[in-house]
Order: structure tokens, then C-alpha cells, then sequence
């Protein structure tokens, strides 16, 4: 199914205490999900109604590994992240619940916040101008297809294979 | 071969996924704030299957708790524990550094855990490796874990620390040196070639912060590293104090360099600092002087052993004499949570391992350092280099 998002233009080394700061910090999802974006200098008129689909730089989600910062942005409505490049626990923990976190292939021309990207939430890519996603290991494809990783394993009785 | 060969080649269980390889995993550890975002999830699935001594749980983040969902957040893990006979170190100090104190993690262990600092304990020859709270359950409820190999790169470090610079210092320098993710999906192994071998406790510091650098995580070894790995070198001899500018922990500035910055509040701790020897640092500073007026200095010995044997040496009547604020082991000082939140518009530095914008508070501002300048920076009331520059 081919989503139409919004796209949140994001920068380089993008911080999870930026995405989603300490204090919003709840193991209630629609609670901390009051917190999402809210240490970033955002135009939230310009970017609008969800979905979105973040386009970001190198080194996405460094920081803290409080999943609860992932978990409020996806609350949020966030569907896909493409970025340069990713911090390992957060690439790990956006797999994880069943959020793409997809490297970008080829050369985007620049895209402005609220504008419109498409996600295929079956193939899991990102198109945009000028640029594409490279597609998930096989691996992370099966957790992103059960929905993530509790999902997978919990089916299976806890075992893998 | 390097030592990071070594303990995956000694995990690894033959399971292979693309460029996935399955480990068996030593020791897990997590604190009250990550396992409580999978603790409903391990009662629904009656876990964990691991063996009660292959965890390592505390309660560090809220310590104690300064709020009614904190303290509901500690009281539900500490009644899980206790029915499952699990172990749970309360208010004990920062759980990175009592892994470092604690004989169950031995070099050579794969220990994860639900907090990206969870590299520290590499000071020790373990690879920690932080991860987000579902992959936690998934190894509390299998014992294995799924990780990308990542590639080493091989830090030699040589020479001697000047007086007045620390190893927080050497980290500053590489951030300097490399950027925020300049070891970006690799595991970082420092050779300590320095003149006088590093103290366990600076050695610590380094594997902390390579999670600032982008690594999956550090180690430090004896071992010589083979032909695959990244290899660069840091003379300890040529660095000098530094600090690391507001936002970001590679903004970094010689201290001396820096210009006129009044600070509000210094603070010495965290999983990055509040050993025995900051503690000694300090009181090496502050003997016989104060604070200067109107500037706070906090100070958060990492663990509760660390502070009895600090009082019993006389260090803590030193630093209460010269007008500290003694704060129990614990995270809350560093991760914005409770204890010494700037007001907005208020300057601090600290020996923390990061100053991201809005993690003390939005629109305050945050510089790092080691404990000699953050403590040389509370007696002047202004941000100036540690020890002997």
C-alpha cells in the first residue's frame, strides 16, 4: 500500500532527547507521545496532519536508547524514517516496532517540511525527489512484516527457529 | 586478532541471518525507567527465562523517586523482582558503575542492556552493548540476541596524560578529532600503550562516551589488532583541557580558549565521572577554598561504595567544607530527571557525557569537561581549564 505522508526535513546527529526530551519520559504511549518533536525548533503549521515520514541526515537517534522517545513519535503518527544514516539502538529499536528506518540511496533534491513523500508500506521504501531507500536485511523485512519484534516472537512461542 | 574477535567468536551460536549473526548473551542488565517499558510484556509472557544470575537489575534513574509515577514505576519492578527472586540493586548508585565494581561482569562477557551506556563496563575488558527496551525482552525471554557484526576500529593510545587532564579529555579530543558519528556502527578498542597504564576508572570513561562518537560500543585490551581492523592513534602526551560547547559533545574548545563564561551551576558525576579519583581530583581543588559565590557545585559520587570509602577518607567533610551540595549515587543530576534542573537561560558544566539541548532543560545551556576544569570552573565561577595549564 502506497502511503502518502508528510515529510519532517531533519538534519544530521539528531538526538533522541531532541525527538522526544527527558521530561516527557512516560510508559504510557499517549502520554509520551505529548513529547514527540518537542526539542526540536519545529513549524508545526508547516508540517501538518500525520502521517509522517522523517528525511534525515547521518547518525539519526543517537543518544539515549529510551525506547519510550520511538515509541511517542510512532503515537505520533510517524510511519517510516529515511535517513543518511543511523545510531545502532535506535535503528534497532524502530525495526523493533515495526517502523522502517531506511538508509537513503542517490542524491534528494531538497525537500521542505510538509511536503508530500510517498512510503510503500509493503515493499517498505521511501520515494522523494531526486532519491530513494536502499530496502531492509531480510532480517529486519521479517520483523517489519509481523509487525515487530514481539509481535514475531511471541507467535513463534518465544523461540527463534 | 583483537579482543572484540575474541568475544564474538566466543558467543556467536552458529545461527546466521544475511548479515545477522545470533550471540548468547552473559548478563543483562537494566534499570527501573527501560524495564519498565517491557515489565507488563515479561508478566504476560510469565518471563524472564534467563537464570536470576545472569541479571543485573537496579534501581538508579529514579533514585529515589521524585514524583508519584516514579515511585509506582519503582514499586511494581521491586515487587516483580521480589516475587521471581530476582536480585534488585535500590539506590545503590549509577548500575554501569556498579558493574564495574561488581565481580559477576568478568572480561571477556557480552553483557546488554537497556541504557545506551551500557559500553562503560568495556573499561573492564566486557562488551556492553545498549539496546532499546523490546530487544531487551526478546533476550530476557531467549538468552540470545541478533546483532550486524560490527567492524573494529583500534584506537592506540600512548604517551601520558599532562597533570590536569584527564581521560575525559582524550574522549573530548577524538569527538574533536572524528565528530558525533565518526565510529558510526563500529566497536571502538583502545590499546593502552600509555606510559603509566590508565586506572580502571579512566578507562572507563573512555568506553562511555564512545556511544557520543557513534559506536555500537568500546573496549579496552591488551590485544594487538590484526589487519582488518581501522587503525589511528592519540598521543595522550599533547592534549589539554577541554570542553564541549552546548548542543552537541564534538563542539569542543580548548578550555583555555573559550572566553568569559559565567556559569551558574558545576556538576561532578554520572556514569561518566563520580569515581573515587574525581572525588579525590575535587578535593585536591576545593582544600581550603569555597565555591565561588553564587555558583552551585553538585557533586554525585557514582555508587554508594565509592562514597563510604570517600567519607572515610576525609574527601566528603573536604568538598561539604568548600560549599558543595552532596547528592546520593544515582542518574538524576545528569539525565534532566530531578536534582540540580537549571532554570532557562542558566549555564552548567558537568562531567556527564552529554550536553544535547534539551536534555538538562530546553534553553538551558550545557558545557562537558573533566572533573579538574568543572571543579577549577566552580571555584573561579567561570569556565576555566583544570590542573596544570
Amino acid at each position: 500500500m502506497i502511503i502518502e505522508a508528510r515529510a519532517l526535513v531533519l538534519g544530521d546527529n539528531v538526538n533522541t532527547d531532541l525527538l522526544h526530551p527527558p521530561a516527557f519520559y512516560s510508559t504510557d504511549d499517549k502520554t509520551a507521545a505529548r513529547g514527540a518533536f518537542a526539542g526540536l525548533d519545529l513549524d508545526r503549521a508547516a508540517l501538518g496532519p500525520p502521517p509522517y515520514v522523517i528525511l534525515a541526515g547521518k547518525n539519526f537517534g543517537c543518544g539515549s536508547s529510551r525506547e519510550s522517545t520511538m515509541r511517542a513519535l510512532k503515537t505520533a503518527g510517524l510511519v517510516a524514517i529515511a535517513a543518511r544514516s543511523f545510531a545502532h539502538i535506535f535503528h534497532r529499536t524502530a525495526t523493533n516496532l515495526g517502523v522502517p528506518a531506511l538508509v537513503i540511496r542517490g542524491n534528494p533534491v531538497a525537500t521542505k517540511t510538509g511536503a508530500s513523500v510517498a512510503f510503500d508500506s509493503e515493499l517498505w521504501t521511501v520515494r522523494f525527489e531526486g532519491a530513494t531507500t536502499v530496502p531492509p536485511e531480510p532480517f529486519e523485512q521479517q520483523l517489519l512484516a509481523a509487525g515487530g519484534l514481539e509481535n514475531l516472537l511471541a507467535g513463534k512461542d518465544w523461540q527463534w527457529e | 586478532m583483537t579482543l572484540f574477535d575474541n568475544i564474538w567468536s566466543g558467543h556467536c551460536t552458529g545461527k546466521k541471518d544475511g548479515v545477522y549473526e545470533q550471540l548468547r548473551v552473559d548478563l543483562v542488565y537494566g534499570h527501573e525507567g527501560t524495564l519498565a517499558l517491557c515489565l507488563e510484556q515479561l508478566k504476560k509472557y510469565d518471563g524472564p527465562k534467563m537464570a536470576p544470575e545472569q541479571l543485573f537489575f537496579v534501581v538508579d534513574h529514579f533514585s529515589p523517586p521524585s514524583s508519584g509515577p516514579f515511585a509506582d514505576i519503582v514499586r511494581d519492578l521491586s515487587t516483580f523482582c521480589s516475587q521471581r527472586q530476582i536480585s534488585l540493586r535500590m539506590h545503590e548508585g549509577i548500575g554501569h558503575r556498579l558493574m564495574l565494581e561488581d565481580e559477576r561482569v568478568q572480561p571477556g562477557m557480552l553483557v546488554v542492556g537497556a541504557d545506551s551506556h551500557t559500553t562503560t563496563i568495556g573499561g573492564k575488558g566486557a562488551l556492553g552493548i545498549g539496546l532499546g527496551s523490546s530487544d531487551v525482552l526478546a533476550v530476557l525471554m531467549t538468552g540470545t540476541v541478533w546483532l550486524k557484526r560490527p567492524p573494529v576500529a583500534a584506537v592506540r593510545l600512548h604517551g601520558e596524560l599532562p597533570p590536569g587532564v584527564e581521560a575525559k579529555d582524550a574522549v573530548l579530543q577524538l569527538l574533536a578529532d572524528h565528530g558525533q558519528g565518526g565510529f558510526l556502527g563500529e566497536v571502538v578498542e583502545y590499546q593502552d600503550d600509555s606510559t603509566a597504564g590508565l586506572a580502571l576508572e579512566q578507562r572507563a570513561v573512555l568506553t562511555n562516551m564512545c556511544v557520543e562518537m557513534g559506536a555500537v560500543s568500546a573496549l579496552v585490551s591488551n590485544c594487538t589488532p590484526d589487519g582488518s581492523a581501522r587503525k589511528l592513534d592519540l598521543d595522550l602526551s599533547g592534549l589539554s583541557p577541554l570542553v564541549a560547547r552546548p548542543g552537541a559533545p564534538d563542539n569542543v574548545t580548548p578550555a583555555k580558549q573559550l572566553g568569559d563564561v559565567t556559569i551558574d551551576t558545576a556538576m561532578v558525576g554520572s556514569c561518566a565521572a563520580g569515581g573515587l579519583s574525581d572525588l579525590e581530583t575535587a578535593a585536591r581543588l576545593l582544600a581550603g577554598r569555597k565555591v565561588a559565590p553564587g555558583t552551585n557545585l553538585l557533586v554525585t559520587p557514582a555508587t554508594r561504595r565509592i562514597l563510604i570509602t570517600a567519607v572515610e577518607k576525609g574527601i566528603i567533610s573536604t568538598l561539604l567544607e568548600a560549599g558543595a551540595v552532596l547528592l546520593n549515587p544515582s542518574c538524576g543530576a545528569c539525565g534532566g530527571i530531578d536534582k540540580g534542573i537549571p532554570a532557562v537561560g542558566e549555564t552548567v558544566i558537568t562531567t556527564a557525557p552529554r550536553n544535547y539541548g534539551s536534555r538538562a532543560r530546553v534553553g538551558s545551556k550545557v558545557y562537558l569537561a573533566s572533573t579538574a576544569t568543572t571543579v577549577a570552573s566552580a571555584l573561579a565561577g567561570t569556565i576555566c581549564p583544570g590542573g596544570g595549564s
